[in-house]
């Protein structure tokens, strides 16, 4: 593993906790707005919707689509 | 055909590479899987609107997409690593995200000999309550099934930077497998 190597998996990591964190951020305003809130769904919903994106666009690299980078 | 023809044919195969072509196939496959959930999900505010009973066990509710969204970050970092060739971290962080997995496996089935008792399957709200966690469930387990794999191949030495296709289609299903629970959490406990 090159230093390089190492320094990209801690860029990328860096990223993940980023990433996580705003996934906590955004579970802990759902429980907010569900305990403040008699009809949440409408509050939620875009809430719900933020999370979902940043997992498939960061986690699942989405717009990574085309990359050369392995095979198998 | 003439040979002029074949040969912009064949060209034009080649501009998609193998792993592209791939990946291309998950995704499908990906979104293929999300239209079953989907209509589980349209199923739940159909049948029962936004009713959620009170017995339903918040705390492990939390406690499950909390461990859940933990699995997601360790099965990233394991991928990151296997990208960058770090053997050692993609092994660990697998095994972790394979433990959290089972983890959550063992609180939904908590969750539903605690539910049994409170409403029956064949209530509405138990009908899909049981639908949906148990489908997810069966994903979840078809994930550890394929984490496993891989994890044994891992172990042998199979994967490198140049050479993981396999743990990244993993990951990506295995991320799927927590977007659907992003959802189905908010659907049946929050709402």
């Amino acid at each position: 593993m090159t230093t390089e190597d190492k320094k990209g998996e801690k860029s990328e990591w860096g990223t993940g906790w980023k990433v996580f964190a705003a996934l906590v951020v955004l579970s802990a305003l759902e429980i907010a707005v569900t305990l403040t809130i008699a009809n949440p769904l409408p509050f939620l919903t875009p809430l719900v919707l933020a999370k979902a994106g940043l997992i498939i666009w960061y986690f699942m690299r989405l717009g990574n689509l085309a990359d050369k980078e392995a095979t198998e | 055909m003439s040979t002029t023809t074949v040969h912009h044919h064949h060209q034009s195969e080649g501009n998609y590479s193998k792993l592209t072509t791939d990946r291309v196939g998950l995704w499908l496959f990906l979104l293929s899987e999300s239209m079953l959930f989907l209509g589980l999900l349209s199923a739940r505010f159909y049948l029962a609107g936004t009713f959620r009973p009170p017995e339903l066990n918040q705390a492990l509710g939390v406690g499950i997409t909390s461990i859940l969204l933990v699995s997601s970050l360790t099965m990233f970092r394991s991928e990151v690593a296997i990208r960058h060739g770090d053997q050692s971290s993609f092994l660990r962080h697998l095994l972790i995200t394979i433990v959290l997995s089972i983890l959550f496996l063992g609180g939904v089935a908590y969750e539903w000999s605690q539910a049994f008792t409170h409403f029956s399957p064949n209530t509405v709200f138990g009908t899909i309550f049981f639908s949906m966690t148990g489908m997810h469930a069966l994903h979840v387990l078809s994930g550890i099934f394929l984490m496993l794999l891989i994890y044994r191949n891992g172990r042998s030495g199979k994967y490198s930077e140049h050479n993981h296709w396999s743990v990244e289609a993993t990951a990506k299903y295995w991320h799927m497998v927590d977007v659907v629970w992003v959802f189905f959490y908010a659907a049946l406990y929050l709402v």
